[in-house]
């Protein structure tokens, strides 16, 4: 299946702001993140969107889905 | 005998007050620069220092931000900016709320932060550099940390706003907000990055405790203003009944020009 992954921020770095990707089928948002090794070591994981709604890193994702990354973002 | 009000009106020019009438009024009539601030709007004139807000804010709109109370926790980065820009923009009461003393890395960014202030309260020195700024206002420090057993300083005010540091409180204030139905603006800044939004439903942006993104990378002068400036921003429309952010968190990236809205309705 073809899943959209959307970077923003800081996930942006070293990474891309859009890419379009083969996935095998009945993998989560958590495979993903793994795969783009977004650690919650340096930088914890914000807001997660599946087609623009807000989603748990446990979601199974489907073909044409569009996974949007934000990174928690939490100073004052 | 001459009344205040009567003192006052041989001062207007154009529908203003000139700060010299206050201070002539101070000496000849034993009153607060408060007392004559309140006389000035209650009278329909306008204070001249907000000239310049004139047109964007009509003396009505002025007047009402004169009469609001606004609270503040947390006097850092987001929360000085903040309350120096809603002072500079006519809240007439402010209450500040903060445990830190000024440390050494607060000076790339704390806007009242100078090595004259290090290891003095931030909420105190705060609150006299608005009283400096404007006598007339009312500003309430209290040097202490936001926990659950502060609630009910929240009763009473009109918007409170979230310029805290720490996720986990954020969370406890903007449910607190949700409970007693009191108008919330959240800010929160990362390195280049700030997001701002009037809903109550932080959970979308923070699902486990523990700091964001600013504990690696720090946070800029320039982002820690830009949060503050969509704060009060938001602060002075939710008092003047203008568009918010209910639904809405509106971020944006320095780094990368952007600017993105993300929906936060459930």
């Amino acid at each position: 299946m073809i899943i959209t992954v959307k970077l923003f921020a800081q996930y942006r770095e070293g990474r891309f702001k859009i890419e379009q990707k083969e996935y095998k089928e009945g993998i989560t948002a958590q495979f993903i993140l793994d795969e783009l090794g977004i650690s919650e070591d340096h930088l914890p994981l914000g807001v997660l969107m599946v087609n623009s709604r807000h989603q748990h890193p446990d979601i199974v994702l489907k073909d044409g889905d569009i996974l949007a990354l934000f990174p928690k973002v939490g100073g004052g | 005998m001459l009344s205040l009000i009567s003192f006052l009106r041989s001062s207007v020019q154009d529908n203003y007050v000139p700060y010299s009438a206050y201070t002539d009024a101070i000496k000849r009539f034993s009153c607060s620069f408060r007392e004559v601030e309140t006389a000035v709007f209650n009278e329909g004139w306008m204070p001249r220092r907000y000239h310049r807000n004139q047109h964007s804010l009509s003396q009505k709109d002025q007047a009402k931000l004169f009469h609001a109370h606004v609270l503040i926790f947390g006097c850092g980065g987001l929360g000085g900016n903040v309350a120096e820009f809603l002072a500079r923009c006519g809240i007439g009461t402010l209450t500040l709320v903060d445990g830190d003393v000024y440390e050494e890395h607060n000076l790339n960014r704390q806007n009242f932060s100078t090595p004259a202030t290090l290891g003095m309260a931030k909420a105190n020195v705060v609150s006299d550099a608005l009283m400096r700024i404007n006598p007339a206002l009312q500003v309430n420090a209290l040097h202490r940390y936001f926990d659950s057993t502060m609630l009910d300083v929240l009763n009473g005010k009109d918007v409170v706003v979230d310029a805290l540091d720490s996720p986990e409180v954020k969370l406890l204030l903007a449910s607190t907000c949700k409970t007693q139905k009191i108008s919330f603006v959240h800010c929160a800044i990362a390195g280049w990055i700030a997001q701002c939004t009037t809903s109550t439903n932080l959970s979308y942006l923070y699902k486990e405790s523990g700091k964001g993104a600013e504990a690696n990378r720090g946070n800029l002068s320039f982002t820690a203003s830009l949060g503050a400036s969509m704060q009060a921003a938001l602060v002075v429309k939710i008092l003047l009944g203008k568009e918010t952010l209910d639904d809405t968190l509106w971020m944006i990236d320095f780094n990368d020009n952007e600017s993105i809205q993300i929906p936060m309705k459930i």
